[in-house]
């Protein structure tokens, strides 16, 4: 049982009323007092997400579970007397409940085959938690499809990062097809990277088994703290330790690089905008240790250059980095 | 475009989208009865945040960001009514920004799992509440009336109906523990 579960009464109580408010008509004043509740006590936030997941999950529901509720009215031992007044009124909403639990029930097979698409723009950041508890981040300029069936849990990435921090189900395996490779999750934590005919798969929980998309029958089983390097059509892969918080913490925000290529950086901040980074012939040398805080491009490159001993032009939507004393 | 970086913004307001980003999403997901459905309009709202050329300081970020997501989500609901159908008009949106692909927007309840069981909990604890709420409960959670129809439907005012809401969502709460896993 964690933190979260041992909500206190009155705890659980505020977050019902919030959902109750502004699930009405809210206006500015209820969005700045929610404000303050949210931050009264550390507790507020996840006591009211517990409770919209609740809310949010009833409407999904609404159909099977009106009719649950007039199976149990109509068999139930425990029949309640219904006040006069609005009786009749009753009885007819009563057949609108059973005509829309029969509507629900005919169109859910054609939508249940349908991928959900999500998809980000340069510079964006995007949470999302799948019908299966699966938590999943899309980096900027990134898109992923999604089918979740009873069986399976497919996820394609098309481009761009996403980390996922999957709920294991046995019965439900969690594959992610990538280019070439299929990835296959056993409960865990891990980032995939799509970018320039590469494919980046970084471990930090868990276990991922991965495999080439078509004819493979070798795979690799990739560890916690481990990253896996693979040009897309090659017929190898290169696997190597990392410090697997590091490749992380773009979902807060932050970029972290120990000793690595100034062309490496550039690579990554070609996807944080719509501009081109390059690294003109002897800075692609560079190494850079350091934190980039996620911004606007030009400000990351700005700070990026004030850290390095280079000068930056800009041409035509192309930025490119300059050493300051190789031309000297 | 060529020239050094353009000039830094005074970017007051956009820290405070940062900040708040995730309440904003919670806020707006109780009004939209979508978590994706908020989590695009604060996108959006990102958007328009960041394109906004201020010229003068904003002295409550907070209230001007509610009002920025406020008419966002106004235009939406307007469009949404005026073409007939919350739903695809979601779909409608998403459709073009993403090239013409097919996509669902929502989980389907089908990829919900939902257990007999908690479903049978859940019925049972409807059923239980007083006649009253349980009648509010019904109108506005299962056949989606809003709490201001509800109201008029049952008599009442609606600050009542937001407190059997309320009331209804904690028994079920008490029972259910939370969202399904």
């Amino acid at each position: 049982m964690t933190k979260t579960e041992l909500m206190s009464g009155s705890a659980r109580m505020s977050a019902a009323d919030w959902v109750a408010r502004l699930s009405g008509e809210p206006a500015e004043g209820d969005w700045l007092s929610f404000e303050i509740w949210l931050q009264s006590a550390p507790g507020h936030r996840a006591a009211y997400d517990k409770a919209m997941a609740l809310w949010l999950d009833l409407d999904r529901q609404a159909a099977p579970l009106a009719a649950a509720i007039s199976d149990l009215s109509l068999d139930g031992p425990s029949r309640r007397l219904r006040p006069r007044g609005p009786t009749l009124y009753w009885g007819g909403a009563m057949g609108l409940v059973a005509a829309v639990a029969v509507t629900f029930a005919a169109l859910h097979p054609y939508r249940a085959t349908e991928p959900t698409v999500y998809a980000t723009d340069h510079g964006q950041r995007r949470a999302i938690t799948l019908a299966d508890g699966t938590k999943v981040v899309l980096n900027g300029a990134s898109k992923i499809s999604v089918r979740l069936e009873r069986n399976k849990r497919e996820i394609t990435l098309a481009q761009g990062e996403a980390a996922f921090e999957v709920v294991h189900d046995a019965n439900r395996p969690f594959q992610v097809h990538v280019g070439d490779q299929t990835l296959r999750d056993l409960g865990t934590e891990f980032d995939v990277l799509r970018a320039n005919g590469e494919i980046t798969v970084t471990v930090r929980e868990g276990l991922v088994e991965v495999r080439r998309a078509k004819g493979g029958q070798r795979s690799l089983a990739l560890t916690a703290g481990s990253r896996l390097m693979h040009k897309e059509g090659a017929d190898s892969s290169t696997v190597m330790p990392v410090s697997a918080d590091d490749a992380f913490a773009w979902r807060s925000g932050r970029l972290i690089y120990r000793d690595r290529p100034l062309s490496e950086i550039a690579a990554d901040l070609n996807r944080y905008g719509e501009n081109q980074i390059r690294v003109d012939g002897p800075a692609a040398s560079l190494r850079f240790s350091g934190v980039l805080i996620i911004d606007d491009q030009a400000v990351m490159v700005r700070r990026l250059a004030a850290l390095l001993p280079v000068s930056q032009t800009r041409q035509d939507g192309v930025i490119t980095l300059h050493g300051v004393d190789s031309t000297r | 475009m060529d020239g050094g970086g353009g000039p830094e913004r005074p970017n007051d307001l956009l820290d405070a989208y940062m900040a708040k980003r995730d309440d904003l999403v919670r806020f707006l997901t109780a009004r939209l009865r979508s978590a994706t459905a908020a989590e695009d309009l604060v996108q959006d709202l990102y958007l328009r945040v960041a394109g906004l050329e201020l010229t003068e300081t904003v002295d409550n970020p907070s209230a001007y960001l509610y009002r920025l997501a406020s008419n966002l989500m106004l235009d939406r609901l307007r469009s949404d009514r005026r073409s007939g159908a919350r739903d695809a008009s979601w779909l409608q949106t998403r459709t073009v920004e993403l090239g013409g692909e097919s996509i669902a927007d929502e989980p389907s309840p089908e990829q919900a799992t939902y257990s007999r069981q908690r479903l049978a909990i859940a019925a049972r604890a409807i059923n239980d509440l007083p006649p009253k709420t349980r009648r509010a409960f019904e109108l506005h959670k299962l056949q989606g009336m809003t709490q201001e129809e509800t109201a008029q439907a049952l008599g009442v005012s609606r600050k009542t109906v937001e407190k059997q809401i309320s009331t209804a969502l904690q028994r079920l709460m008490s029972k259910l523990g939370g969202a399904a896993t």
